[in-house]
């Protein structure tokens, strides 16, 4: 099966569950195969958890899900060493980051110690844990969830740590018709229980490879630097997009166009990325617009490449 | 600043003000003079492009100076120390540009360049270089705003001329206003250049093949089809006042020899007045409105003429009208392209000068009796009388006044016109140095008047004019005629025929009358000057009293005027040669005006198909230039493209117009653009289906909108 035959079995297969979102859906898949994370910023409730439940299904992988608490131990995101009597030796017993898909809610409620545990594994993709270290499995994606209008006993994520996740996206209230759909759809089954994976793992493995050969040439190359150092150079931002964030908008393009069925990026792909990849990297100045309204403009101004 | 449109584009100005200089052609003779020229604007160019990789701002101030050292250089060399300039070159300067514009003022043209105008025109044409070249720079004004002055430059060259600038010069000067605008596109720069160079070589080669093959179609004095004619009087603004002048100044030289079977030497005309206007006279330049006058047609069978032929060989006279004898019946031996004047008689060119042209005129002698005279009407048919009759509204009564008493109690309208002319001949006088000062110096109603209630002094165009309008005033259809009078003997060939010698002094002006049956008859009113006409009485009656009389300067009771006199002035108009008759005429312009206005529209639209058949080509092994010319069909056909776009964002809004073909286009171009690898093969049938089913989408008069009025020419893609 091709990769853009697959992606759309994937996307077909979410859509049963989560109805009316198939841009969020487009997107965690995109962020799934470009083996980046995805932080979902909404109210609780709009489908967050099924959203990443669904896809890990989907791809046949294992989830895990985590409720980000202010006494959660980073101990429990790693794992740790325990003594067995029996053996009379330590074992490991391994922490919930050990799952094709981790889904953290509410990730901005722990302590920040606990925070950076996950964030460490996330750009590792690996833990050490009394000096062992654990390759993580492959797809590994952590999808964070954080409530926007947060109330007491909060933590919230530091710009470094949100530079970590590829995308944000917010899945949005459904529209009527969706959320009358969804109550008879809830009332039969539940949904997410009778998804069956469309793609195997290994498959998904050797899309990711696949992704990662997708073409940049210079021109979008250039384009995306573009886009970034108008970032920076914005007077509305304090801080501009980081060069982690060049790298993973290239990275998410690539695979996007790799979803749409072509060996290389256009500009159209990085256009249509690049609210979700770069907007939640950026500090907006005092009482300017959103995050995302700056971005789109500056897209909006970057002249489009014309040639090779 | 680098140069944002590279040197294509400013070459491209550079060869369309060439071109403009050419349509000036018309104006100085002789082909050195132009090399000149151009050397100074090419000198400007060049310093203008070094300066401006230096530093843009300074670029007019390098130009402007080139301009003064090329000018001192090559127009007042002597001037300077080691080709620097001193004061010495200022004052040389100062005055080679004060004789410009005296010359200018002097209005004659064509003539043999002289210095001070060059030195002017290469001063003019190097801030019009500095001036294009700014324009061609400007994102805004760039195109449009050198066209302008292209055209402009045109319009003023006609204008002195009197006559369209030769094809060349359109050909010129539009190759380099369309290269311009190639250079100034979107195409890749290394195309642009070797595309904006081909157009402009074509353009010159075209330019220069163009005017042989053009003449090639045109059969010499063959035609009695109107072409504007390069005029005598440079821009014909006032003729009459020019003659005058023109009588005041220089030396005698002797202007034409001529032999001839008839017993008198005929008098030769030039040129032909009709309408007088204001102050002055005007010359027919074109038809005007007037039928191609065929002079010996209607001739009454009755009346006695003869055929007489006159071989004339023009010596110290450049003029591109032909001294004629009328009526002429053909003309033999001319050098060049010549037409019959549709008015008048008159033989003339637009390319082509009477320098030293031998040619032999047949021409009739027309002599009917007095008794015969009489008979007739001086009546015209009727919408050609009111025209020969028409007088300015504001003509002093007093005029006609004059003119019945002076022919009071005669009946006929022979009789009332020898009579007048016999009246001013015996008692008014000769003087070229009648009082020019208060305005004199004219042909118009009020000059008139005072001319024959109170000065009764004159030279020619007050005789010529004078008469005309007495003659209207009486209602007589009367015109004036400009040429030479009947030349001097000088001596005998050896089969005896006379020889005449006719100098600068002869230019003349006399004075012609329409009678039914007989033609334009000449009178001449200047006492002194050339025979009264008086024909013979009938056989019947006694001898013939008056007779021709070649006897001047004994008829009148005015001081008979030396000829010599005479000569001042008309030398002048000898020298440039025969300056004559008229400045463009109203049709001239407006011929101009439509041919620059179909050029104009023709341009963009040929600029276009251009590209497209050039995309077309390049189309085989890329789709870049396919893309292009799609995008670009959508956008003169007026679809709203984002200006800033993605290949898929273009083409979102020419789906369901462009055709299935849009979609394989569409991705080839991004695959050319983005992908590491090309694609297979190529989409030229695609891209040509899509812009058929783009243009068909559309109503035809948007169509022929996009095809006249084509906005991706101004449209500088990304």
């Amino acid at each position: 099966m091709d990769l853009a035959a697959a992606a759309r079995a994937l996307h077909d297969n979410v859509s049963r569950v989560i109805d009316g979102k198939p841009d969020a859906i487009d997107t965690a898949i995109v962020v799934l195969l470009a083996e980046g994370h995805l932080l979902i910023e909404d109210v609780p409730g709009v489908g967050k958890t099924a959203l990443a439940r669904a896809l890990a299904r989907s791809v046949d992988g294992s989830v895990n899900r985590v409720q980000f608490t202010p006494d959660l131990l980073p101990s429990d995101i790693t794992g740790v060493s325990v003594f067995d009597q029996a053996t009379a030796r330590f074992e490991f017993r391994p922490g919930a980051v050990f799952a094709h898909v981790v889904i953290g809610d509410e990730i901005n409620r722990a302590s920040p110690k606990t925070q950076s545990a996950l964030l460490e594994a996330m750009s590792e993709r690996q833990v050490s844990v009394d000096g062992t270290t654990y390759q993580l499995s492959r797809p590994f994606m952590v999808v964070a969830t954080q409530n926007p209008l947060e109330m007491e006993g909060t933590y919230a994520l530091p710009e470094a740590q949100r530079d970590r996740f590829m995308a944000r996206i917010s899945m949005g209230y459904p529209d009527a018709a969706a959320e009358l759909d969804m109550i008879h759809g809830h009332d039969r089954t539940e949904p997410i229980d009778a998804l069956e994976p469309v793609v195997s793992l290994e498959d998904f493995a050797a899309m990711i490879v696949e992704a990662r050969a997708v073409h940049v040439s210079d021109a979008v190359g250039r384009y995306v630097v573009d886009i970034a150092t108008a970032t920076r150079a914005d007077d509305r931002l304090l801080l501009g997009a980081s060069p982690r964030a060049t790298l993973q908008l290239v990275r998410a393009a690539k695979a996007y166009a790799a979803v749409r069925g072509r060996e290389y990026v256009v500009p159209d792909d990085v256009d249509t990325l690049a609210v979700a990849v770069l907007a939640h990297r950026l500090i907006v100045q005092r009482g300017e617009p959103d995050a995302e309204l700056i971005v789109r403009s500056i897209v909006e101004r970057t002249p489009v490449p014309a040639g090779p | 600043m680098t140069n944002r449109f590279g040197v294509g584009a400013h070459l491209a100005g550079l060869v369309g003000l060439i071109g403009v200089l050419w349509g000036f052609g018309n104006v100085l003779q002789g082909d050195t003079w132009w090399s000149r020229v151009v050397l100074v604007m090419v000198g400007v160019q060049v310093s203008l492009l070094v300066a401006r990789r230096w530093h843009a701002t300074l670029a007019p101030l390098a130009g402007g100076l080139a301009l003064g050292l090329l000018v001192v250089w090559v127009f007042v060399p002597g001037s300077t120390v080691a080709g620097i300039p001193t004061a010495t070159t200022l004052q040389a300067l100062r005055q080679q540009l004060s004789l410009a514009i005296a010359v200018v003022a002097e209005e004659q043209a064509p003539l043999i360049p002289p210095e001070p105008l060059l030195t002017g025109m290469a001063v003019g044409f190097g801030l019009l270089v500095i001036v294009v070249d700014a324009l061609v720079r400007s994102r805004r004004l760039g195109v449009w705003g050198v066209g302008a002055v292209f055209m402009v430059g045109l319009a003023i060259a006609s204008l002195i001329v009197g006559a369209n600038p030769p094809l060349p010069a359109f050909v010129v000067t539009a190759a380099g206003w369309l290269a311009l605008v190639v250079a100034r596109s979107s195409a890749p720069s290394p195309s642009r250049v070797v595309l904006a160079t081909a157009m402009g070589a074509t353009a010159l080669i075209a330019g220069v093949f163009a005017p042989s093959v053009v003449a090639a179609d045109l059969t010499p004095a063959a035609s009695t089809w109107g072409r504007a004619p390069v005029d005598i009087f440079g821009r014909g603004i006032n003729p009459m006042l020019r003659l005058g002048e023109n009588l005041r100044r220089g030396d005698s030289v002797e202007v034409l020899r001529s032999i001839t079977s008839a017993e008198e030497a005929p008098y030769l005309k030039v040129a032909t007045l009709v309408d007088v206007e204001g102050d002055t006279w005007e010359p027919i330049v074109n038809a005007d409105g007037l039928p191609v006058e065929q002079p010996l047609d209607g001739l009454d069978p009755a009346i006695e003429s003869t055929a007489e032929e006159i071989s004339i060989a023009v010596d110290d006279l450049d003029s591109t009208m032909l001294p004629m004898p009328y009526p002429a019946e053909g003309v033999r031996g001319l050098v060049g392209t010549w037409f019959w004047h549709p008015v008048g008689g008159t033989v003339r060119s637009r390319t082509d000068t009477t320098r030293g042209q031998t040619y032999v005129a047949d021409y009739v002698e027309i002599t009917p009796d007095a008794g015969q005279m009489r008979e007739r009407q001086a009546l015209l048919p009727a919408p050609l009388t009111r025209r020969y009759l028409t007088l300015p509204p504001d003509t002093p009564p007093r005029i006609a006044a004059v003119a019945r008493s002076q022919t009071a109690g005669l009946t006929n309208d022979y009789d009332r016109i020898v009579a007048l002319q016999d009246w001013m001949r015996a008692d008014f006088s000769y003087s070229e140095s009648s009082p020019v000062a208060e305005g004199y110096d004219g042909s118009g109603v009020e000059v008139i008047e005072r001319f024959l209630l109170e000065e009764q002094s004159g030279y020619c165009v007050h005789f010529s004019s004078a008469l005309a309008v007495m003659a209207r005033s009486l209602g007589i259809p009367a015109r004036i005629a400009v040429g030479y009078a009947p030349g001097d003997p000088a001596g005998r060939t050896a089969e005896g025929e006379r020889i005449y010698s006719t100098s600068s002094d002869s230019l003349h002006a006399w004075t012609e009358v329409y009678f039914e049956g007989v033609g334009w008859v000449r009178f001449d009113a200047t006492p002194g000057v050339g025979r009264p006409t008086g024909f013979d009485e009938p056989r019947v009656g006694g001898p013939a009293p008056v007779g021709d009389l070649p006897n001047p300067g004994t008829v009148a009771g005015g001081t008979p005027q030396d000829p010599q006199a005479l000569t001042e002035g008309e030398q002048a108009v000898a020298a440039g040669a025969a300056a004559n008759a008229g400045g463009p005429s109203r049709s001239t312009l407006a011929l101009g005006a439509a041919a620059t206005a179909a050029v104009l529209l023709v341009l963009p639209a040929s600029a276009r198909r251009t590209r497209r058949w050039w995309r077309w080509r390049k189309g085989r092994d890329r789709t870049e230039p396919l893309w292009r010319e799609i995008i670009d069909t959508a956008t003169d056909l007026g679809f709203a493209l984002p200006a800033r776009a993605t290949v898929r964002g273009q083409a979102e809004p020419l789906q369901g117009h462009a055709g299935p073909g849009l979609v394989a286009v569409m991705e080839s171009v991004e695959r050319e653009r983005y992908a590491s690898t090309r694609g297979p093969t190529t989409v030229l049938e695609e891209a040509r289906s899509s812009v058929r089913s783009l243009e068909t989408s559309v109503p035809a008069w948007r169509r022929w909108l996009a095809r006249c009025f084509p906005r991706s020419l101004a449209r500088r893609a990304e």
